[in-house]
Parts: C-alpha cells; sequence; structure tokens
C-alpha cells in the first residue's frame, strides 16, 4: 500500500494507491540530485538523467507520471524530447524546469505540450506543490492529508485538526502552515517564508512573517503540551516532531 | 489651428496666387493701355498724311478749293472714328473746318511752335471728352486733325472693370484651392502619423505602408521605415541580451538555492553540509566571473573602459602566458608549445591584452581532449603583430563559426555550461582586439581543430 523511497533511511510516508513514478532529466548533475533526493524523501520513486536522449528513450520505455523536464540539455534539446514523446503518444504529465524566462519561451512550452512550467530558480516546496497538482490532473491520489505529530492539514478540503479537534486558519495563516508542513523538519528562513506566502521578495516583509508565525502558533501550539512550531535564532523557524 | 501647416500652406499659396494676379492684371492693363494709344495715334497720323498728301496731288491737277473741301468731308465721312479737321492755308485762313466742329478752333488748343512739322498731342480743355490731337504743317498748309480719346478710356475701363471683379474670385478660388491642395497632401501625412503612433516599444515589428511613389513623403515614409527597422532590431538585440543574462545567472543561483534548502535539512550530516557550503562557493566564484564579464561588455559599451596605451613588450607578455598556460593545461595532460615569438611592441594596455590571451588559451584548452596540444606563436609582421593560438582539439562547426564571437553564444550550450563558461570569452576578446585597432579571426575544422589568430598593429 505504501511506496518504498529510494533512499532507505528514509521512513516512507503514508501514500494511499499506486507507486508515482517521476522522471528527472536535468544536465547539472547537482541539481538533478537534489531535486531527485527532495521527492524521494517525499514518498516518490525517481529516476534521473542527465541528457535528452537518454531522457527520451527512459520516458519512452517506461510510464512515468510526470517528467521533470529542463530545456537546454546536451544531445537532444528539452523541447524536442516533449514534442518527440507527444508525437508517440506518451501520456505522462510534463513539468518545464528551466531557466528560459520569455513569456515566448513559457508559450512555446506550453504549446509543445507541457502541462506546466517552473522558472529556475525555485522553491522546493513550490515544485512539490505543482507535482502534485499535475498528479491529481493525472488521477493519481497523491496525499493530500499533510501530518506532523498531531497535527493534520488536508491540502484539498483546507481542513486543519489538531488531536482530533478542528482548528479555524484565515487564508495565510494556512498558506504559512502548508509552508511549514511541507518542510517539516527543514528551517525555513523568513525570507523564504515572505517570498513563498506573500511573494515579497524584498527586504521589508520578513515583519510580516513574525507576526503571522505568532497568530499560527496561538492557533495550533497553544493549549497542547507539545510545540510543534519552533524558532531557530538567528535563522528562522522550523516545524518539527522530533 | 491657426500654427498648422494647412493653414500657413492656404496663406502662401493664395498669397501667391494674389499677387500673381496683380502683377499679371497690371502689366495687362498697361500693355492693352499702350496699344490702344498707339493705334489711336496711329489713325490720328494716318489721316493727317492722307489730308496732306491729297492736298499735294490736287495742287497738280489744279482742282478747286470747293471741290477739294469735298473730298475731305468725303473721307472723313468714312473714317471708323468721328474725326475733327481743321486746315490752315499759308495766309492764315481757314481752309476747311470739318462742321462738327461748330465754332470751336482746333488751333486754339495748340500752339504750335513755329518751327515744328508734326506734332501729336492731348489737350485738356477740349468740350467734355478728351481728344488726341495731331498737328501737320506743310508747304501748303496746316492741318489739325483730332479724334476722341473716348474709344480708349471706355476700353480701358471696361479692362478694369473686369479686373476687378476678377481679382476677389480669383483670391476666393485661391484660398479654396489652396486650403484643399493641402488638405489633400497633407492628408497623407495624418496618414503616416496615425501609423507611427501605432508603432510602441512592443509593436517595433510594425511599418508604416510605403507607397508606390517616390515622392518626398514617400522617401519620409521609406526613411522613417529604416529607422524603426534599426530600432528594432537593437531592441531585439538588447532583449536576447537581457534574456540571455538572466538565463546565465539564474542558472548557478539554481543550484545554489536548491543546494542551500537541502542543507537546511535537519537530517543531513555535517560532511555532507561542508559539501554542498564547498559547491555554492563554487558557484558562487563562477557566478561571480559572469557578471564581471557582464559588466565589462555593459561598460564597454558605454565607452566607460579606459583603455591605456603603453608599450607593451608582446613578447615578454606571450612568454609569461605561455608558463601559465603549461600549469593551466597539466591537468587535463594538454602539452602546450611556444613555438615563435618574435620581439615586438605594441601600443596598449598590458592587463587587456593578457585577458585577451588567457581567454584565447582557456578556451584551446577547453575544447579540447585529454592529451592534446595546443600551439602559440608570435609573428612580427611588416606593420604588424601576428598572435595565433592553435589547437587539435573538437574544432568548430563551420555553420557555427560566424556567430561565436557573439554573446552568450556556445556551440554546445549544454557541455560548455558544464566547463563553466557563459560564452563572453571571446565577446571579450573580440573587443579588447578592437579596441587596440586590431583585428580577431578564427580557422577550424570539427574534430581536428581550430586556430584563432589576432592581428595588432606595431607602433613604429
Ligand atoms: N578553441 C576552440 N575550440 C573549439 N570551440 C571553441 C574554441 N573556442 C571557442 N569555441 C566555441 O565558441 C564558443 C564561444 O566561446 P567563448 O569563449 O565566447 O565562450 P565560452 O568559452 O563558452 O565561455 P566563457 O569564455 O565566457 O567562459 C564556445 O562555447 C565554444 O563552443
Ligand atoms: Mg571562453
Amino acid at each position: 500500500m505504501t511506496k518504498k523511497a529510494h533512499t532507505e533511511e528514509k521512513a516512507p510516508l503514508p501514500r494511499p494507491g499506486r507507486e508515482v513514478f517521476i522522471l528527472v532529466v536535468e544536465d547539472e548533475r547537482h541539481l538533478a540530485d537534489s531535486v531527485a533526493r527532495r521527492l524521494q524523501e517525499e514518498g516518490y520513486t525517481v529516476d534521473v538523467c542527465h541528457d535528452g536522449e537518454d531522457g527520451y528513450q527512459l520516458a519512452s520505455s517506461k510510464k512515468y507520471h510526470v517528467l521533470i523536464l529542463d530545456l537546454l540539455l546536451p544531445r537532444k534539446d528539452g523541447m524536442q524530447v516533449l514534442r518527440d514523446l507527444r508525437r508517440n503518444k506518451v501520456q505522462s504529465m510534463v513539468l518545464i524546469l528551466t531557466a528560459k524566462s520569455t513569456v515566448e519561451d513559457r508559450v512555446d512550452g506550453l504549446r509543445a505540450g507541457a502541462d506546466d512550467y517552473l522558472l529556475k530558480p525555485f522553491a522546493f516546496a513550490e515544485l512539490l506543490a505543482r507535482v502534485e497538482t499535475l498528479l491529481r490532473r493525472q488521477g493519481v491520489e497523491p496525499k493530500t492529508l499533510m501530518q506532523v505529530a498531531d497535527l493534520e492539514l488536508d491540502v484539498e478540503s483546507r481542513n486543519v485538526r489538531r488531536a482530533g479537534r478542528n482548528i479555524h486558519l484565515t487564508a495565510k495563516e494556512f498558506m504559512l502552515l502548508e509552508l511549514l508542513m511541507r518542510n517539516k523538519n527543514r528551517i525555513l528562513t523568513r525570507r523564504a517564508i515572505a517570498e513563498q506566502v506573500w511573494g515579497y521578495t524584498f527586504d521589508t516583509g520578513t515583519n510580516v512573517v513574525d507576526v503571522y508565525v505568532n497568530y499560527l502558533r496561538k492557533a495550533i501550539d497553544e493549549g497542547f503540551p507539545k510545540r510543534l512550531v519552533h524558532t531557530v535564532r538567528g535563522v528562522g523557524f522550523i516545524l518539527k516532531d522530533e | 489651428m491657426l500654427r498648422s501647416i494647412r493653414f500657413k500652406l492656404t496663406l502662401w499659396y493664395s498669397t501667391i496666387v494674389a499677387v500673381t494676379f496683380f502683377v499679371v492684371g497690371f502689366a495687362t492693363y498697361q500693355f492693352v493701355s499702350r496699344m490702344l494709344n498707339a493705334s489711336l495715334d496711329q489713325s490720328v497720323t494716318n489721316e493727317v498724311q492722307w489730308i496732306a498728301a491729297h492736298m499735294e496731288k490736287q495742287d497738280e491737277r489744279q482742282e478747286s478749293a470747293a471741290n477739294m473741301r469735298d473730298e475731305i468731308q468725303e473721307h472723313s465721312r468714312f473714317s471708323p472714328l468721328k474725326e475733327y479737321v481743321e486746315i490752315w492755308d499759308t495766309a492764315g485762313h481757314i481752309f476747311y473746318q470739318s462742321r462738327n466742329l461748330t465754332g470751336d478752333t482746333l488751333a486754339h488748343y495748340l500752339i504750335a511752335p513755329p518751327d515744328h512739322r508734326w506734332l501729336l498731342e492731348t489737350p485738356t480743355n477740349f468740350r467734355d471728352h478728351d481728344i488726341r490731337l495731331a498737328f501737320n504743317k506743310t508747304s501748303r498748309a496746316s492741318i489739325y486733325l483730332a479724334m476722341p480719346t473716348t474709344i480708349v478710356t471706355s476700353a480701358l475701363s471696361e479692362l478694369l472693370n473686369i479686373l476687378g471683379w476678377m481679382g476677389p474670385a480669383v483670391l476666393v478660388l485661391a484660398v479654396l484651392g489652396g486650403f484643399f491642395l493641402a488638405r489633400k497632401s497633407l492628408s497623407k501625412v495624418t496618414k503616416v502619423t496615425e501609423a507611427a503612433k501605432r508603432i510602441t516599444a512592443d509593436r517595433l515589428h510594425d511599418r508604416i505602408p510605403e507607397t508606390a511613389v517616390d515622392d518626398e513623403l514617400g522617401n519620409l515614409i521609406l526613411t522613417f521605415n529604416e529607422m524603426i527597422s534599426r530600432l528594432d532590431a537593437s531592441f531585439e538585440q538588447m532583449k536576447q541580451f537581457s534574456g540571455d543574462a538572466s538565463h546565465e545567472l539564474r542558472t548557478p543561483l539554481t543550484v545554489i538555492r536548491t543546494q542551500l534548502e537541502t542543507a537546511l535539512n535537519s537530517k543531513v550530516s555535517p560532511a555532507e553540509t561542508k559539501m554542498i557550503i564547498a559547491r555554492c562557493l563554487d558557484e558562487a566564484i563562477r557566478m561571480s566571473g559572469t557578471i564581471e564579464n557582464l559588466l565589462l561588455l555593459a561598460r564597454s559599451d558605454a565607452g566607460q573602459v579606459a583603455m591605456k596605451a603603453d608599450r607593451v613588450d608582446v613578447k615578454e607578455l606571450m612568454v609569461q602566458t605561455y608558463e601559465e598556460s603549461v600549469i593551466l593545461a597539466s591537468q587535463k595532460s594538454i602539452t602546450v608549445t611556444l613555438q615563435k615569438a618574435d620581439p615586438v611592441t605594441v601600443q596598449g594596455d598590458e592587463y587587456r591584452l593578457r585577458q585577451m590571451l588567457l581567454n584565447l588559451i582557456d578556451n584551446a584548452i577547453k575544447y579540447s581532449r585529454q592529451k592534446g596540444a595546443i600551439n602559440l606563436r608570435l609573428v612580427r609582421e611588416q606593420n604588424a603583430a601576428r598572435i595565433i593560438v592553435s589547437d587539435n582539439g573538437i574544432g568548430i562547426p563551420e555553420a557555427d563559426l560566424p556567430r561565436i564571437f557573439d554573446r552568450f553564444y556556445r556551440v554546445d550550450r549544454a557541455r560548455s555550461r558544464e566547463m563553466g563558461g557563459a560564452g563572453l570569452g571571446l565577446s571579450i576578446t573580440r573587443w579588447i582586439v578592437e579596441a587596440h585597432g586590431g583585428t580577431l579571426s578564427v580557422k577550424s575544422d570539427l574534430s581536428v581543430g581550430s586556430e584563432f589568430t589576432v592581428t595588432l598593429p606595431v607602433s613604429g
């Protein structure tokens, strides 16, 4: 029922239904590795290759749910890989992950049959959320329920419960909690939070983060023996269950 | 409105037409008046001459005076103009006087000086109309003959009349015509203006519809379109440049960001964290290099990079760079040889020239296989120093040759990226060479090797 990640030491996350396969085609090895690693931590089965030709071969020979595809690839251009795959009726969802930032590039990509387009540099949480959306569109039911200790958050129904008790959150508080849960046991800097929840990329805005983290603490931690939201001094915040 | 070209054109046009009309009218009037007066004078003179001639003939034929008077009267009757005739004999008596003079004496209106044979005048006080009076003194008689000038004056006043009402009519027509003409020729200008208005920074592909006619406006449109084309090209170039630049910076940034995000996982081991930090540092250094080069090119575009003009010993420079490149190339077991180094100095910036050489050598090493060979030569020619960097590396496909000096251009983007290049090295090299008044050329065969030649002018 649950699926086994490649990284052995990680406890596989509860995931209903089938094993989910993802292919990462990215020539920048360090990047490819860290993306794969992160996806594996989320419980996906991940294959990695570093050039377009390999990517094309792999994607046509095995059924992947999602393809994460760079555009500038050695041996075979990413766009060409995409076109050829679509011509051969390969149905995998394709997420283009590229540094090409113009509107034309994006339009070209989507027209060639991509399902989504994410610009580098990106945040892992963003990538994961996009992958989940694609999986949902594929009919694969990704886990919509995230859990940290006795705190639960359902991305679909937008329900938040702790120890079985419903908790009401405002829209921003919900987004903040979702981000923290997606990054559970990982430190998030104030700026990373400001960027991903509020879309701020400038200096002001980090104060807002402190204010909202306090709101969130009141809502989910107050009255419970175990605190989940922690401040990492001089760095940021972390939601952890251990 | 009053300042519009249409108004000015109309004003000019009408003024010119009005002035032309006035000048032509005046000249016509003068001409007609002179013609009419001359022909009146001709008539008067003819009549006098006829009478004089006739009297002479009559003398020869011994005709009677009465007979002659009748003949003169008869002749006057057929004259197309009313004429007054008066003839005095030498004794001072009136020999003949036409009946229409009734009591007047023409001689009173013209005090003829004694020694004059011919006189033509316009006395003013004759009855209620002016006359043209001719006088002729022959051996037999003094002949006075006059005709009324009414024919001339009435014709002239008629002409004046016509000119008088034609003037305003012509002026009105000129204003209307001028306005119409101005509008007609300016309507094209309006169209051009409207077309030009539609062309904005993001619609630079549009052009003003060109007319087939090779007139001023057609030329204006053509010139305008050419200007837009140039703008379009430089905009496109700018867009390309910033797009490429952003791409070049996004790539290392992505590695840094994802690596660091990974490191923030509480489960990453300290040893792994160190590795991640080292990787990020590498990327940051690579990024600084790209930014450095970008900035250098941007500043060179703006003409803000000062090139020194010192005497540079190129041989010395060549030997130093050669020694450096031996170490650089040893990593890939590539042998570097300095085949020739003629003594030569040029005027220039030593720092930039070294940068230029290192860029070429860096490429030769990067795009050669393990155990390759790089050859350096410095050849002194008549007025030039020739620096040749050749390798037996992977070579450049012919189709890519013209573009390798373009900014960000890389033959194999993925592979070059792996080796750290942003595709700016040759752009910078070319800029340095050209700033020294030299030329940079390349010969290359795929999988055989490449040869880059820098030619610098030698001072003195
Ligand atoms: N000696 C060479 N042999 C083969 N290919 C070459 C050689 N020199 C340059 N090239 C080709 O020309 C391209 C442009 O060279 P350039 O030096 O401008 O950029 P780069 O070396 O890729 O990056 P950078 O110099 O900015 O680090 C290279 O990417 C490579 O494809
Ligand atoms: Mg280079």
